[in-house]
Order: C-alpha cells, then sequence, then structure tokens
C-alpha cells in the first residue's frame, strides 16, 4: 500500500494557487519534501493532516481519505510544525504525557510513552524543567518527541533542522535517520537543503508552485546523471582531449576526467582505457560518480530562471 | 570487576524504541483531557504559584458571603435569618466572577494561541470545533466552583446551624434547584463570553480590561440608557448587558423580580428588568442565548485558524 496518494489535488486560496493539480504516489521510507518557500509544502501537508479541504482532487494517507477521515489519519500520524509550538510554562514531560493523551493514549501508557520517546530524543534530567528556559535544539527535540509520542505509522517533519547550529543539525538529521530506519516509522520531511535530504532520506518529492516537479527514489535520481570519473597521476589535459577527439562529452578537472556516460554504454568504458593505455598514464582510479542533489537541480533552476514572469 | 567508565551520556538508557500496542481510546478521551487540563490550568494547578494564588484568592472571595452567613448565623440564633440569601448570591459576587473570567480565559484560549501550540492541537484526533467548546466548557465549569459550590456550602451550613437540620433544610429544599440552575446558566454564559473576548484580544492584558469593560461598561451604559431616554423602546437595550441578562435569570428562577414602581427605570439593574415589563422567563432564554452566541462564534474563530 502507498503510504500517500494524491491525484489532482488543488488548493486555491482567493488569490493564490497554493496546489495545482498534484498526482504523485509516496511509498513507506524517509522521503524528503524540497521545494522553495511558497511552493505549497506545508499546504500539502495540512492537507494531508485533513486540516485543510482541498479545492479538487483527492488525497489518501495510509489508506484513509484525508477529507473525510482526517480525524483517524490524525490518529496514526505525528505532525512537527516548523515553527515554535510549545508552551513555555510547562515541563517536557508535561507536556509530551498531555500530547500522548490528546492522540488517545491512556494516562498511564502517556506517562511510559512520554518517558521514552524524550529518553530517545536525548532528554534525561532537564525534561522536568519547564521548556521556555531550553535551547532552540531542545525545544527541537520536544517538538519531535510529541510528534512520537503516539507511535504514529508516518511523520511530517515541516523542517525539523530549523534554526539549529551544525551540531544540532547533525544529531537531528542523525535522529530522524533511527526514527526512520530502526523504528520502522515513514517520515516525510521537509527541508530546503538537499544536502539534509540526500543524508536521511531514500526518496524525493520536489515541488514548485504546487506542482510536482521529480519524485523517485534518491538512488535512482542520482544515478540517472552518473558520470565516470577517470583519475591519472599526470596529463588529464592530454587524456581529455583524445576522448573529446574520440567523441565523448568530458570535462577535465586537475587530475581527473570526468566523462559523461548517458545510458552507461559499455563502450565508454573501452573507450576510455583504450585513450589511457595509448597514452601509457598510469590510472589511479575509474569509477561511476553520483552526482548530488545539488548538481542534479542545477539545470532545473537555470530552466526556472529563464521562465518569464513570476506569478505564483 | 574494573571500575565504571562512565558512559557517554544517553548509551546507558538505550534500550531501543518500543512500538506502542495499547489501546488508543479516540476523540472523545482526547477532549476529556483536554477538558481536564483546562480545568487544572485555570486554578493553576500544573503551573507556576502566582496562577494558583490569583484563582484560589478569588475562590476564596466567592465563598466570603457565604463564610459570613454561617458565621453570623452560629452567633445569632434565629430561626430563618439569613445574612445573605440565596437568591442575592451571585449579584453579590458579580465582580469577583468578572475578574475570574477576566484573568483565566486569556490563560486557556490564549496560552495556545501565543505560543502556537495550536498547531498541534489540531494535528491530534479531535476537531476544531472540539478544542473550542472544550475551553467553554472549562471556563464554565470553573466557574461552578465559584457560584454552585459556595451556595451549595452556604445551604449544607446554614441545614446544620439549625435546631432542626432536616426541617430547615425540607422548608427551603426549593432554593437547591434554583440556585443550581442559575448558577450554571450563570456559569455557561460568563465561560462563553469570557473565551469569547480573549480568543479575539491576542495579548493577555488586552484580554483581561476587555472581558472587565465588556461587562462592567455595558451596566452603567444600558443603565443610563434605560433611566436617560424617554421611550419605551429602550428596554431592549437590556439584552445587550449580559449582566442585566444573567440577573433577570437568576430573579426569574427564584421567582424575585421586584414589583415596578416609579423609582424602577432609575433603580439598580434588577428593577430595570422588572421595569422592561418583558415575559419573565425570557431572561434564562436570553442569557442562554447569549452562551449560544457567544460559543457559535468561538467555534468560528477557531475553524479560521491555522
Amino acid at each position: 500500500m502507498a503510504l500517500i496518494e494524491t491525484a489532482g489535488l488543488t488548493k486555491r486560496y482567493s488569490a493564490v494557487t497554493a496546489l495545482d493539480g498534484l498526482t504523485l504516489e509516496v511509498e513507506p521510507g524517509i522521503v524528503g519534501l524540497v521545494g522553495p518557500n511558497g511552493a505549497g509544502k506545508s499546504t500539502l501537508i495540512k492537507i494531508l493532516l485533513g486540516l485543510v479541504g482541498a479545492t479538487s482532487g483527492s488525497a489518501e494517507v495510509l489508506g484513509l481519505d484525508a477529507a473525510r477521515e482526517g480525524l483517524k489519519v490524525r490518529e496514526r500520524v505525528g505532525y512537527m510544525p516548523e515553527h515554535d509550538c510549545l508552551p513555555p510554562d510547562q515541563s517536557a514531560t508535561n507536556f509530551v504525557i498531555h500530547m500522548a493523551r490528546m492522540s488517545g493514549i491512556p494516562p498511564s501508557h502517556a506517562r511510559e510513552r512520554a518517558a521514552e520517546v524524550l529518553r530517545h530524543v536525548g532528554l534525561f534530567e532537564e525534561r522536568y524543567r519547564h521548556v521556555g528556559g531550553y535551547s532552540t535544539g531542545m525545544k527541537q527535540r520536544v517538538k519531535l518527541a510529541q510528534a512520537l509520542v503516539h507511535d504514529p505509522e508516518l511523520l511530517f517533519l515541516d523542517e525539523p533542522t530549523n534554526g539549529l547550529d551544525p551540531q544540532g543539525r547533525d544529531e537531528m538529521l542523525d535522529l530522524v535517520a533511527r526514527t526512520g530506519n530502526e523504528f520502522g516509522i515513514s517520515i516525510i520531511m521537509s527541508s530546503h537543503l538537499l544536502s539534509e535530504i540526500e543524508r536521511v532520506c531514500d526518496g524525493l518529492i520536489v515541488i514548485e508552485s504546487g506542482a510536482l516537479m521529480r519524485t523517485g527514489r534518491i538512488a535512482e535520481l542520482t544515478d540517472e546523471t552518473a558520470v565516470l570519473a577517470v583519475e591519472v597521476e599526470w596529463d588529464a589535459d592530454r587524456l581529455a582531449a583524445l576522448l573529446t577527439d574520440r567523441g565523448l562529452d568530458v570535462q577535465a578537472l586537475g587530475r581527473t576526467v570526468e566523462v559523461a556516460s548517458a545510458g552507461g554504454a559499455d563502450g565508454v568504458h573501452d573507450t576510455i582505457l583504450d585513450a589511457v593505455v595509448t597514452l601509457e598514464l598510469p590510472l589511479v582510479r575509474l569509477e561511476r560518480r553520483r552526482r548530488t542533489l545539488e548538481e542534479l537541480f542545477q539545470p532545473a533552476t537555470e530552466t526556472t530562471a529563464e521562465t518569464p514572469g513570476d506569478d505564483a | 570487576m574494573t571500575t565504571p567508565e562512565p558512559a557517554p551520556s544517553g548509551a546507558i538508557y538505550d534500550l531501543g524504541y518500543q512500538g506502542y500496542e495499547g489501546p488508543r481510546l479516540g476523540r472523545l478521551y482526547a477532549l476529556w483531557s483536554l477538558y481536564l487540563l483546562s480545568v487544572r490550568n485555570a486554578f493553576g494547578i500544573g503551573r507556576g504559584a502566582l496562577p494558583k494564588v490569583l484563582a484560589f484568592g478569588l475562590v476564596l472571595f466567592a465563598f466570603t458571603p457565604a463564610v459570613v452567613t454561617l458565621i453570623v448565623g452560629a452567633v445569632v440564633p434565629a430561626e430563618d435569618f439569613q445574612v445573605f440569601a440565596p437568591k442575592d448570591y451571585y449579584g453579590l459576587i458579580q465582580f469577583i466572577l468578572v475578574i475570574f473570567v477576566a484573568a483565566i480565559a486569556s490563560d486557556l484560549v490564549g496560552n495556545d494561541r501565543r505560543s502556537r501550540t495550536l498547531a498541534l492541537y489540531f494535528s491530534r484526533p479531535i476537531e476544531r470545533d472540539d478544542y473550542a467548546l472544550a475551553k467553554i466548557a472549562a471556563l464554565s465549569s470553573s466557574l461552578v466552583a465559584l457560584t454552585v459550590l459556595p451556595q451549595l456550602v452556604m445551604f449544607a451550613g446554614n441545614a446544620l446551624g439549625a435546631a432542626n437540620s432536616l426541617d430547615w433544610a425540607r422548608d427551603n429544599a426549593d432554593d437547591v434547584p434554583r440556585f443550581v440552575a442559575s448558577g450554571l446558566i450563570l456559569c455557561v454564559t460568563f465561560g462563553g463570553l469570557g473565551i469569547l473576548i480573549a480568543s479575539y484580544a491576542e495579548r493577555r492584558a488586552f484580554a483581561l480590561i476587555s472581558v472587565v469593560a465588556i461587562f462592567f461598561i455595558s451596566l452603567p451604559v444600558v443603565g443610563i440608557i434605560i433611566s436617560e431616554i424617554d421611550s419605551d423602546q429602550v428596554r431592549w437595550a437590556l439584552f445587550l448587558s449580559p449582566l442585566h441578562v444573567v440577573e433577570g435569570s437568576t430573579a426569574y428562577i427564584f421567582d424575585a423580580i421586584p414589583e415596578v414602581d416609579e423609582f424602577s427605570r432609575r433603580g439598580d439593574p434588577i428593577a430595570q428588568v422588572a421595569w422592561a415589563d418583558f415575559p419573565s422567563y425570557v431572561w434564562p432564554l436570553a442569557s442562554l442565548a447569549w452562551a449560544a452566541i457567544a460559543s457559535a462564534i468561538v467555534v468560528r474563530r477557531f475553524r479560521g485558524s491555522i
């Protein structure tokens, strides 16, 4: 069963179209949701939580209709908003217990679960102190804890690393990865930092101006534009020139020559090896290089920039 | 055994994540939890010292007439003598009740809004209407501690202090349903209005002042309109003053709407209510209408948020 399925999902506010015929299918796992500000990420999450009705189209979460069965969806889903959302005058423990009860967990279980998830996110003695005195990192952990406390099947994390310093960012990403991989909870994580998505997610959804730009497994997305990296001890320039002569798309970067191998044809390997032998160069390395997501989006961004008029 | 190396923080406690297989009690239970927490918050339980002092101080003030009546009753042994009668009780402590509403309403709805915790509530298996109604219910039932409860204490104390407790209780038994019914109507009216005002006033101080102002400015303004404008039509203005309406409601339930005389129009609120000469059952209905309209607006308000 797909985790999330939408068909022609459209949301119009009086002047703005937040989502424009979004059709997607998300498989279980840790999925990154990427898009510029105002792309419709938050609107999508709100519709999936059953908090906002769509103008047209349908959305199913865990096999439930988000519009009609919002209560059931919210019973099985956790949500960590991007913004501050913690009451300053309560202890983390009390607040998380309360949020467990708000999800229907009976009182005694709620206390156990709260202790469990607070420990999981790395809050120990400090969990008895008022949240108002917490650092941003601790607050983010409490926000994650309250989203996890009812043991959801799916978590929506809206910019979970927002406002964190590099170390806090690392720790939060590790937590997200552990939550997804070890506990088998599927996660939809929005972020504007592709490097974060790449680090923890195995799937990716890219939306822009309310429409789907790209979706798939990250491995496949980074694979599809793979290049061959050829590293030689010296004379990389000569190798590049020879390969260009033989009709390959080549770029020399220091001692490395990058060769585009569209479709991964075997002939390219032979041509490269042949050229290396011809020039009698010492070969250090010949490997497929996965492109990073950032590179993947380079062309997309350029295309967007060329589009005349910004009517979003 | 070698000397134990201090484990890196966390590792020693890390027993692995466990899922939850227990019961999930759903919407009504979630609502009940929200209601309970709100009532606790109203009395400052689980919060700092100041909210507790404030809330329980006001409760104490609300009990004062009951306590005074009981003490005087004990010192001056006279059958059928009460310093404060049940029908007058709510009017006496009106000011305390409004202050309580003003102080608590903003905490109940404003805090979640200010700290943006609403987003977390709405991501739970409850509806937004539920949230709004739970808050009104919490404030209304907290008010019971300041209205019906002191009346009950006063009734019980008077009965125990009487020469023949059973006889006294039997003779005055009518009062109980009366002060319960009129008290509950008052509670939902004040509760609904308080949450309504607080849900529109973003800042705490502003909410506090607005509640006091709306109750205590409408009272003299409507009073002056009634007494100074020489037209019978101005009697409709009484419905705009919640305190007039609630006093009318209580007086109707105790069958205590006074006779109209030439001074009524310029008299106290209850005399003005009598002067207006509406069928007296409209007062409890008007009071409940205030509560219903306020609740409906609050529900709309929360539907629009997030």
